[in-house]
């Protein structure tokens, strides 16, 4: 199989030890290093071409609720999801250079950033401008940098 | 290879080696070992024969303590390295020469190899074929190693075997090769069968005496030294019998798109009877295989091969990558395999290989004409894909000639294909800016839902009650509210009473207009993205239950959709999968929609069948899934009854000791009692019996569906094409419209993409539907499925 990677889900309820099992079974992937305005259909797009999938859970600014850069994907199969980690994992996706890594499956608020502003904790403290991401990270936005803002409302439209 | 890389690759291959690894400290060497032996014949600053000896003797003086271990590397990489097959069977020379005995331990243990291998039918892993044609196709493949030897040593019995191959070959039932071809025409390459082409190939090997320029044999620097060793008699081989759950290989076709023409300077490409053409050509074939897992290793060791530099590389590989996208009826691996390959290709060779790749799609592109129609989907498919990683960036211009041709040439079918899918990935003001306006014709239309309850429509039946429906979901009203509201437009009501009272109405079986108000209430409510439907047909599943109460309410409910997301083909395919998912709809629904007057017109378009292949997927996966379920239970009930038969045994030894021995009645009666207890109960056993029934009634259904499905599919085929025939003839108009030849197509595509089920139901077909009477047109894609399965 595609080997693990070294991150794991800090927050994850259970033991070290269940989570790697969990992992090595799981048909679900955690993608990053999305756009904001990267939308479903075109995340649909692209990985449906490893498999079917079985649902695709935007990643969202938990107070604004918008997109925020990151998703899970789901397949029916653990090799469909294996597919996509040998063949999709670091080639682009809406011109971006995406990552993939298993996932031990959806669980209920994990789909909302968790960094103090709402986005992902990297977008925290970035000090790179990433127009693609909201421009520069957050703490950086505060000393007066110019800001780009995300996208409107849903995330359907462009 | 990285190391890392290489230590997995073995290890793959032999389990035993990870556990004894980590119990001692022999493990540096052992891996030291591994490294060299993987390695040699890779790129070197000295020549592979120095480096041959030089491992000899580090080996000779290893292998008293590391013999098996030695020994079984060597195995292991003479079976998964073929493109250094020379260079490991010139070390298990020197090594022989060096200890008579290793020479020997080898041959037994490679035969075995073989033979395990041969049992369990992976053939070249999954290379497969018809057993004939199959022990030709290996005794061929080997001539190019071992026909010198032959033709010098052995003649007479050699010039026998080549002439009962040649009667052989030329005896063989061709009619499946038209099902194989990517094109229709041998212009400018021919497409000759794969047997046929390597039998060509060898005999034009043999008129050149035996001579070929791309293997490379070191043995032949160490003459003397094998010349002097002892030889082993090989041990007779008999290969396995015949199993009826054996597959062979099916059958192929070449599949060539460049000839010494196409490529502007380096060394020119081999003719397509040279031998070469199919070692290098095989060799490509085999890394693929090898590293599938890793497409940045695979990439790094087709840029390697050590013929590279004799022949076109970059072109010989884009070719073979091609050939195995295109692969009729499928691919080995997955496409976007493939297409990833050529993207990490690119990028490796940034200066030369993006060209190629290029040209290659310019081919394809003045090729489309005629290109089997399966395949121009896979190129769509590996194109959109292609350029999703390039920025899009691609020389537009020099195609917007294409409209010259009319709207419906091959070129304008491919590019609205190309730009759809090209929207699927990016949206639809991105292609506005990037397609030159001359092909903007050609561009989708703006995807939009289309409500038809939507106030600027005017009063249309059942408006008001899709309002009050819209209000009450965003107030949160219950099911049952809602349930209400819905009911207040009449079951027989269909929206058409006011526009036609005279006219007859047909009477439905299911509350028409009803059904349409729900439809579009929830397509609405969903119509933000695919979460957003999925959880508005979930929450409304209950009541959409109430109302699609069968077939024909399905069909509606799918023409409804087919309204709602006609701008959006890819919201249709999601929306149906998870339709036919949550059981809403049924795969046989979904296929006669496909086939209904609403869809018919749209066969041309490549969205039509990504739903037929999606739905009869689906089936088959559903069916595969209970057949390994009834499987699993069977073994569990095996061993439940293998385990009651224990207890019945141990018991009735129990007691008749009891009978013997009074005494200590007491005491066995206890030891009776929990036997009886530890073994599985009577109960238990009863529960496994029960769950097995169950579960081989749910295979039988799901096997009867599909079944039945298959035949719904086939017997819509042969109308469709029936009365598309019947009607041109009656007008006295052509045929051969684009339309027939698509559809020709896909019923061929259908039945040979699924040969595996379909062939289940052969003789149904044959008597029940492709009967003699049929249009010979029809009935020439089954016949050639048949020639396929044979």
């Amino acid at each position: 199989m595609a080997e693990l990677s070294a991150y794991r889900d800090q927050h994850f309820r259970g033991t070290r030890d269940e989570l790697e099992r969990k992992l090595e079974s799981s048909a679900t992937l955690y993608v990053g290093n999305l756009s904001f305005f990267t939308t479903e259909e075109q995340i649909q797009e692209l990985f449906s071409r490893a498999g079917d999938l079985k649902k695709i859970i935007m990643g969202l600014d938990k107070i604004k609720k918008v997109p925020c850069g990151f998703c899970f994907v789901e397949y029916f199969s653990h090799e469909d999801a294996q597919n996509a980690m040998w063949y999709i994992n670091g080639t682009r996706l809406d011109d971006r250079i995406i990552r993939t890594d298993w996932d031990a499956g959806f669980v209920e608020g994990r789909q909302f950033g968790r960094g103090r502003s709402g986005g992902q904790v990297r977008d925290e403290y970035r000090s790179d401008y990433d127009p693609g991401r909201g421009g520069y990270g957050k703490k950086a936005q505060q000393t007066n940098q110019p800001v780009i803002t995300g996208p409107a409302v849903t995330y359907s439209k462009r | 290879m990285s190391r890392e890389k290489r230590k997995i690759f073995i290890e793959d291959n032999d389990g035993r080696a990870r556990k004894r690894r980590r119990t001692s400290e022999v493990v540096d060497i052992e891996d030291r070992l591994e490294s060299l032996i993987t390695r040699v014949g890779e790129k070197s600053t000295s020549s592979l024969e120095s480096n041959l000896e030089g491992l000899a003797s580090v080996l000779e003086a290893d292998l008293p303590n590391y013999k098996e271990r030695i020994l079984k590397i060597i195995c292991t990489c003479a079976s998964n390295l073929p493109e250094k097959i020379t260079v490991y069977s010139t070390l298990v020379g020197l090594l022989n020469a060096k200890n008579y005995s290793c020479g020997e331990e080898f041959l037994d243990m490679i035969l075995e190899n073989l033979k395990d291998v041969l049992v369990a039918a992976q053939f070249d892993r999954a290379r497969l074929m018809v057993r004939s044609d199959w022990f030709v196709y290996t005794i061929l493949s080997s001539l190019p190693w071992a026909g010198k030897e032959l033709s010098d040593k052995k003649s007479q019995e050699f010039d026998q075997l080549l002439s009962t191959i040649e009667s052989y070959t030329s005896q063989r039932n061709k009619n499946h090769i038209p099902a194989l071809r990517v094109w229709s025409t041998d212009e400018p390459h021919p497409q000759e069968e794969c047997l046929d082409c390597l039998w060509a190939q060898v005999k034009k090997l043999k008129s050149d005496n035996w001579q070929e320029k791309h293997i490379r044999r070191p043995y032949l620097a160490f003459d003397d030294v094998l010349g002097d060793a002892l030889e082993h008699t090989l041990p007779s081989f008999t290969v396995p019998p015949h199993k009826d759950c054996t597959v062979y290989p099916l059958p192929s076709v070449v599949y060539r798109m460049f000839d010494y023409t196409d490529v502007p300077e380096g060394p020119s490409m081999p003719g397509a009877h040279a031998i070469e053409r199919y070692l290098v050509e095989e060799t490509i074939r085999r890394t693929l295989h090898a590293h599938f897992k890793d497409r940045k290793e695979c990439a790094n060791q087709l840029l390697n091969l050590p013929g590279n530099s004799k022949v076109p590389a970059n072109y010989c590989i884009i070719e073979v990558l091609f050939s195995e996208m295109f692969r009729l009826p499928n691919p080995h691996h997955v496409q976007i395999f493939y297409g990833s390959l050529i993207i990490e290709l690119c990028k490796s060779q940034p200066n030369t290989m993006p060209g190629v790749v290029a040209q290659a799609t310019e081919l394809l592109y003045e090729r489309l004409d005629s290109m089997n129609v399966t395949c121009v989907q896979r190129f769509v498919h590996w194109f959109s894909y292609h350029l999703s990683n390039f920025q899009f960036k691609w020389g537009w211009d020099e195609w917007v000639s294409a409209v010259d041709g009319g709207s419906d040439s091959s070129q304008c079918v491919f590019l609205r294909e190309l730009f759809e899918r090209m929207r699927r990935s990016s949206y639809h003001q991105f292609l506005v800016e990037i397609i030159p306006e001359g092909l903007h014709c050609l561009l989708p239309i703006v995807p939009a839902p289309n409500y038809r309850f939507a106030t600027e429509q005017g009063e249309i039946p059942g408006a008001d009650v899709a309002e009050q429906l819209l209000e009450a979901v965003r107030a949160k009203k219950d099911m049952d509210d809602l349930q209400a509201i819905l009911n207040t437009v009449p079951a027989n009501a269909t929206g058409q009473e006011d526009l036609n009272q005279d006219v007859h109405m047909i009477d439905h079986t299911f509350p028409l207009l009803r059904l349409e108000v729900l439809m579009h209430v929830v397509l609405k409510v969903g119509s933000k993205s695919f979460s957003h439907s999925f959880s508005a047909v979930t929450k409304f599943h209950k009541l959409l239950k109430n109302i699609i109460v069968n077939e024909e309410a399905q069909i509606h409910c799918l023409k409804i959709v087919n309204e709602f997301w006609s701008t959006h083909p890819q919201f249709m395919l999601v929306l149906i999968d998870k339709l036919v998912r949550m059981q809403l709809i049924d795969c046989s629904a979904v296929v006669n929609w496909l086939f209904s007057k609403d869809v018919k017109d749209n066969f041309t378009k490549l969205y039509v069948w990504e739903i037929m292949t999606s739905t009869l997927k689906k089936m088959i996966k559903h069916t595969n899934k209970v057949t390994g379920e009834v499987q699993e239970a069977k073994e569990k009930f095996a061993k439940l009854e293998e385990k009651t038969k224990k207890q019945v045994t141990f018991v009735s030894f129990l007691i008749q000791s009891q009978r013997m021995k009074t005494q200590i009645s007491q005491m066995v009666e206890e030891t009776i009692g929990e036997a009886k207890t530890g073994f599985p109960s009577g109960e238990l056993i009863e529960k496994q019996q029960k769950e097995l029934d169950e579960l081989t009634e749910k295979l039988e259904n799901a096997e009867r569906a599909q079944k039945q499905l298959f035949l719904i599919v086939f017997q819509r085929f042969i109308m469709i094409l029936t009365e598309h025939i019947v009607r041109a003839e009656q007008q006295q108009v052509d045929v051969d419209t684009q339309w027939f030849k698509y559809t020709t197509e896909r019923l061929r595509e259908v039945l040979i993409t699924n040969h595996e089920q379909v062939t289940k139901y052969l003789s149904s077909l044959e008597t029940l539907l492709f009967t003699a009477d049929l249009d010979s047109r029809i009935l020439s894609p089954f016949n050639q499925f048949k020639a396929l399965s044979l």
